[in-house]
């Protein structure tokens, strides 16, 4: 083994308390500090994506940046570091107050690590503070949203290449847990580079979590078939909707109807009830979570069991990403989808409701007074307004791109439909090789009854070591008295 | 929910400006306007407590459910069957009794700064650094920083623990269960509002409210010891006034002179009058203080103009219509004068 290898395990060994890495992250790391060469690395979720760049970081010195999309995760992610030892740690993004985020830009100096919001990091203050720091790593993490989202949602992702040249070229970092050969291609595009990222695609599959999709008659069964579930499944889970009021309904359900300790978590929930939800679940003494997929979990807990889509996802990336919080120790765990046969329309809505319509784009060109412009919409309208396109082409990209987002739906509907190899179809679907034998299986549908016994799932206690205790005994634990 | 909470802040008498109560309650930079209606309807302790307030979503509800009435100006008071909702709401949420602290310590900053002590002097006792920490302002979050290396250890531990239990055994039994459900630290973590012992007719609404008067109620207590939780409180103290402002009420009790002050500042007249006006509203001046800045003859034609008892309902014109701002600024001073003097019969009546 090289000298920098037995580094390498030295800096794990010595920070994370681990003995061996995780597929794919040696390599990465060896190829980003050994070889010096920028990186495209697709790997599986569950993987420990952060360690590379926390890793990378420290071996570098310097600043790090991270550019990450949920905005609802970078509090998270910043008390992760925190949590491993590094606690020169910041985020910077849009739901700072200004005098926060003015704070931060001053003190630049004073951290190792930013993580920031693509909106955030394009700014020209924000840019031109950055570009007077070294700056030797720039992370993208989920890197896959520059293709899935730049274009229709978030243009300013558009911009991470112009923030790469203003950073000097330091070295590169593109992260994401699912990105097809065109996505791949898409990335690249972003970044004027002398040679080309070196690409470590690790497959998508994760052949720990059992794959089942239920079709179901109606919402009124699968209302009835998700209690079933949360009744009899073991360990905690997590069940995936789309809308908070019913994501709200839900927990009032599973409250009443389940032994189940449940807790909603979406946008609305205030800081320190997030946090509570956090703390519970990972100290296990809460068994489920209702959450709305728009909305990410800055927790990284080894032991959830199952996860369940009561609305599907809009399309395999996003469902991947989503079932991936599942069996991360490597245990099984189960993921299932649960349809009726209105749920697409309903993501279908969801899709369309992004984009905007014909009539928008004319009045924005046209600028009509008093015209009410969605923010979201109006910010793209300006973006490519100032790319010099005109209504037509507008017009144009944004129907392509609503065919490019039908054409991911129906690949989840076909996913949902196919009833013969599951498994491969999303290995084919991100252009990977097809298993065979068993290694194709552990997938299952209506046709068959989940036999959760024969899952082997591991069943994790629930700890209530903390509830009923008086306040006097719940200080003297606090506070080790 | 904070739908209800708004009847609290209303009655049948007076027409009162929703827009006061956002303004307020969004925080940030106050005009003359919004302190001097904020005094009269007693809002202003509650300062920057509800940030994402959409006041007219609320008015629009409220009064659609006819529970309150609006007049041509757009101001608001309650209904007959807008009372009886107040009385109900009362009865089944929580109403704050201790915010007056947060006109000088930042109560919401307070708890978040609080909450991260607690839990980092949990884990200290339990010697362990690495803890996902709560996340809060990072300006705060290296005062605090700061705060914890300015005291050892041990006196940390022992002194936050004695402190935190001498104040629960202060309050009642169920209060003190409540309150220590909110404290996380080292393998303990709050609890989730669903699984605490409130009424049923509680919202979350009404848990963070609690829990943030509950925790003015403390900083009040401890203002009045020496105690390790007075002095985390300077991390979130909060001037009353402006620099700008206080720069200009300095000078000005050294001269007693607007227009030296304006000179001296080089800035306008009318924005020292403004200056002064803030002074005496957050600085709550006493009605002989007040009283000192009326010139008589202003006084008495002030008090020919205005005999009812309801300042609210005061027209400007009646006294001073297009004259120079300066007689703005007495009309104001003297509806300040009005209100100080009711503040100090019911001190004297307590």
């Amino acid at each position: 083994m090289s000298n920098f290898n037995d580094q390498l395990r030295a800096y794990l060994q010595q920070h994370y308390h681990f003995d061996d890495f995780r597929p794919g992250q040696a390599e990465v790391l060896t190829a980003l500090l050994e070889r010096h060469e920028d990186v495209l690395a697709v790997l599986p979720t569950g993987t420990g994506k952060s360690l590379i760049y926390e890793l990378a970081g420290r071996y570098l010195g310097g600043l790090t940046v991270i550019v990450s999309p949920l905005l609802s995760l970078m509090q998270d992610q910043v008390a992760r570091l925190n949590a491993h030892g590094i606690r020169r740690t910041v985020a910077l993004n849009s739901m700072q107050h200004p005098r926060t985020k003015y704070f931060i830009l001053q003190n630049l100096a004073k951290f190792d690590y930013l993580f920031i919001a693509p909106e955030t990091l394009t700014q020209p203050g924000v840019l031109e503070a950055l570009a007077q720091q070294t700056i030797n790593l720039l992370v993208v993490d989920e890197a896959h949203s520059i293709a899935q989202w730049g274009p229709d949602f978030r243009p300013d992702y558009l911009e991470i290449g112009r923030a790469y040249a203003a950073f000097k070229h330091p070295r590169l970092l593109l992260l994401t847990a699912t990105a097809g050969e065109k996505v791949r291609a898409q990335i690249q595009s972003q970044f004027e580079l002398t040679t080309p990222l070196t690409e470590f695609v690790y497959s998508v599959n994760r052949p720990n979590i059992h794959l089942r999709t239920e079709k179901l008659a109606n919402e009124q069964e699968k209302h009835a078939r998700l209690l079933a579930l949360v009744r009899e499944l073991p360990g905690p889970g997590i069940i995936y909707l789309s809308s908070k009021k019913q994501a709200n309904q839900l927990r009032i359900d599973i409250q009443q109807k389940t032994e189940r300790k449940v807790a909603t978590y979406h946008g609305d929930i205030e800081n320190e009830q997030r946090f509570a939800i956090q703390q519970q679940f990972m100290q296990n003494q809460l068994d489920v979570i209702v959450a709305t997929s728009a909305f990410g979990m800055g927790i990284d807990k080894a032991d959830v069991r199952w996860v369940i889509h009561y609305h599907m996802a809009s399309d395999l990336e996003s469902y991947l990403q989503e079932i991936g919080r599942a069996g991360r120790d490597q245990q099984p765990a189960v993921a299932i989808l649960l349809y009726t046969e209105t749920d697409d329309y309903l993501v279908n809505n969801l899709l369309i409701s992004g984009i905007p319509d014909e009539v928008t784009i004319k009045h924005f060109y046209l600028q009509t007074p008093h015209y009410v412009f969605e923010p979201q919409q109006l910010r793209l309208l300006q973006y490519y307004a100032a790319q010099g396109l005109d209504a037509q082409a507008v017009m144009q990209l944004f129907q392509r791109r609503l065919l490019v987002k039908r054409l991911a739906l129906q690949q989840m509907v076909q996913y949902i439909e196919i009833t013969t190899e599951k498994r491969n179809y999303l290995l084919r679907v991100f252009g990977e090789a097809e298993l065979t034998g068993a290694a194709a299986g552990n997938w299952s549908t209506q046709a068959t009854p989940l036999e959760i016994p024969s899952l082997h799932l591991p069943v994790t206690e629930s700890n209530n070591a903390s509830a009923n205790i008086d306040w006097q005994k719940r200080l003297e634990k606090l506070f080790n008295q | 929910m904070l739908a209800g909470y708004v009847l609290t802040k209303l009655n049948t008498t007076e027409w009162r400006r929703a827009k006061v109560f956002s303004n307020i309650w969004q925080g940030g930079a106050q005009t003359v306007s919004t302190s001097f209606w904020g005094l009269v309807y007693d809002v202003l302790p509650e300062t920057g407590l509800f940030e994402n307030v959409d006041m007219a979503k609320y008015v629009k509800q409220l009064h659609h459910a006819g529970l309150l009435a609006r007049n041509e100006q757009g101001l608001v008071q309650l209904t007959a069957k807008g009372v009886a909702a107040q009385g109900q709401y009362q009865v089944e949420h929580y109403v704050p009794r201790n915010l007056a602290i947060n006109q000088t310590y930042d109560l919401k900053l307070f708890r978040d700064v609080f909450l991260l002590a607690n839990q980092t002097i949990s884990e200290l006792a339990y010697s362990n650094a690495q803890f996902y920490p709560y996340q809060i302002d990072l300006r705060a979050q290296w005062q605090l920083k700061h705060w914890l290396k300015m005291h050892p250890r041990e006196i940390l531990i022992n002194q936050w623990y004695q402190e935190l239990t001498t104040w629960l055994k202060s309050i009642p039994d169920t209060d003190a269960e409540l309150f220590t459900q909110m404290l996380f630290g080292h393998e303990v973590a709050n609890a989730l509002f669903s699984e605490l012992a409130v009424p049923v007719t509680w919202t979350e609404f009404d848990w963070q409210l609690w829990q943030l008067d509950q925790l003015a109620a403390l900083m009040t207590t401890s203002l009045q010891t020496d105690s390790l939780i007075k002095s985390l409180m300077t991390v979130t103290a909060r001037p009353l006034l402006s620099n700008s402002a206080q720069q200009s009420v300095e000078l000005w009790q050294q001269t007693h002179s607007l227009s030296q002050v304006a000179q001296r500042r080089q800035i306008k007249a009318n924005t020292v009058r403004e200056h002064i006006l803030q002074a005496a509203m957050l600085q709550q001046w006493s009605a002989s203080e007040i009283q000192e800045l009326i010139p008589n003859a202003e006084q008495t034609t002030l008090a020919q103009c205005y005999e009812v008892s309801d300042i609210s309902t005061w027209d400007f014109k009646a006294y001073a219509g297009g004259k120079d701002p300066r007689y703005f600024t007495y009309f104001r001073l003297y509806q300040l004068l009005q209100l100080a003097k009711q503040r100090e019969a019911m001190n004297v009546k307590l």
